[in-house]
């Protein structure tokens, strides 16, 4: 999955790359990794977690999908499953041509290879450098781990419902992520 | 690292296998998993931890390494890189220990990946662990889980609380004073 560079590549040589088709590129502690596009289930998963986020934003702020950010000035290039922020984040996003820092929402949806590490690097990583909160959805237990930059994680499960504080204050249950009214 | 039988292994038949050299094997949801010996940096954080969590248990528990353990009745058949169970508990012991131990440790290895680790944290809790720790050593933190479904991460500088009395600094686990 991942290909690593001999010595540490900078975010001016990663920018350079050619764009790969069908291919994530990221940048992590300056080693170039490759991912491969995401399966359908988990395609899924993403477009269903923004619809849920947007709706409960309203007008606080947006999700999106796929969204590349650069959690540290370099040597990390990072993409998020799915990231939401407030407004006026995203307006800074286009002056200045990248996400700087980690979004306020950042939530990957586990795939069977991803390993503890890696999902606990990429954790850390956002939680340190300006993220409230990391989620991490798991579609096989039907259950979303949340954690916060305090070091407290809670695991909802079905039937519970994550609060959004993020977001107006709403809640989020688990079973529409999981058992949605139509797929 | 699986070997997949055509149909699930019972915990009858998976006991009529021989560990090979090298490798022991577990039963995990009725299928024989191939579970390679720990290397030294993984032994060494085992034996800290034994040696920390035993001299804070007391006479209160028991606290082994590799402690094999049946989780559910059918289909698994478990080693936890570290475990406490409770004196009386232990006692009791049959041929195996039924039902996850109180506490389950597992040290971190960078092979591990995430949806197994989060199935054994749900199966433990679920069925008898009153907590689950995931040892970091790259990132020197331990997650401590509960089966209220929170988690606090303790990093250098933090104590954990232990539920049968005392508590651990999350340093002496990585930089003990006798390696």
């Amino acid at each position: 999955m991942a290909s690593t560079t001999t010595k540490l590549m900078t975010f001016a040589e990663f920018e350079q790359l050619p764009e790969r088709e069908g291919l994530r590129q990221e940048l992590r502690h300056g080693a170039l990794v490759q991912v491969a596009p995401p399966k359908f289930d988990h395609f899924m998963f993403q477009q269903i977690l923004r619809d849920l986020l947007d709706k409960a934003a309203a007008a606080a702020g947006r999700a999106y999908t796929e969204v590349g950010f650069r959690a540290l000035p370099e040597h990390e290039f990072c993409v998020a499953d799915v990231a939401y922020a407030a407004h006026e984040r995203w307006a800074r996003c286009r002056a200045e041509q990248y996400f700087r820092g980690a979004p306020e929402i950042v939530i990957e949806v586990l795939s069977p290879s991803n390993t503890v590490t890696e999902m606990l690097d990429k954790e850390k990583l956002c939680l340190e450098n300006g993220c409230q909160e990391f989620w991490l959805v798991d579609p096989e237990r039907r259950q979303v781990k949340v954690s916060t930059p305090d070091g407290h994680t809670i695991t909802y499960r079905s039937e519970q419902e994550i609060p959004l504080p993020l977001l107006n204050g709403g809640c989020l249950a688990v079973d529409s992520i999981f058992t949605p009214a139509e797929r | 690292m699986a070997t997949t039988t055509t149909k699930l292994m019972t915990f009858a038949e998976y006991e009529r296998i021989p560990n090979p050299p090298g490798h022991r094997y577990e039963l995990h949801h009725g299928e024989l998993v191939k579970v390679p010996f720990p290397e030294f940096p993984h032994v060494r954080a085992q034996w800290q931890l034994r040696r920390l969590l035993e001299s804070a248990a007391g006479d209160a528990g028991v606290v082994h390494t590799e402690m094999p353990y049946r989780p559910l009745p059918e289909h698994e058949c478990w080693g936890a890189d570290i475990a406490y169970v409770a004196k009386e508990r232990w006692n009791a012991i049959d041929d195996y220990l039924m039902g996850a131990p109180e506490l389950v440790v597992e040290v971190l290895s960078p092979s591990n990946t995430a949806a197994k680790l989060l199935d054994k944290r749900n199966v433990c809790l679920d069925n008898g662990s009153r907590e689950f720790w995931v040892v970091d050593t790259d990132h020197r933190q331990v997650e401590v889980s509960t089966p209220d479904g929170h988690t606090i991460a303790y990093k250098s500088g933090q104590e954990i609380p232990l539920f049968f009395g005392g508590r651990l600094a999350v340093d002496a686990i990585f930089t003990p004073a006798e390696r």
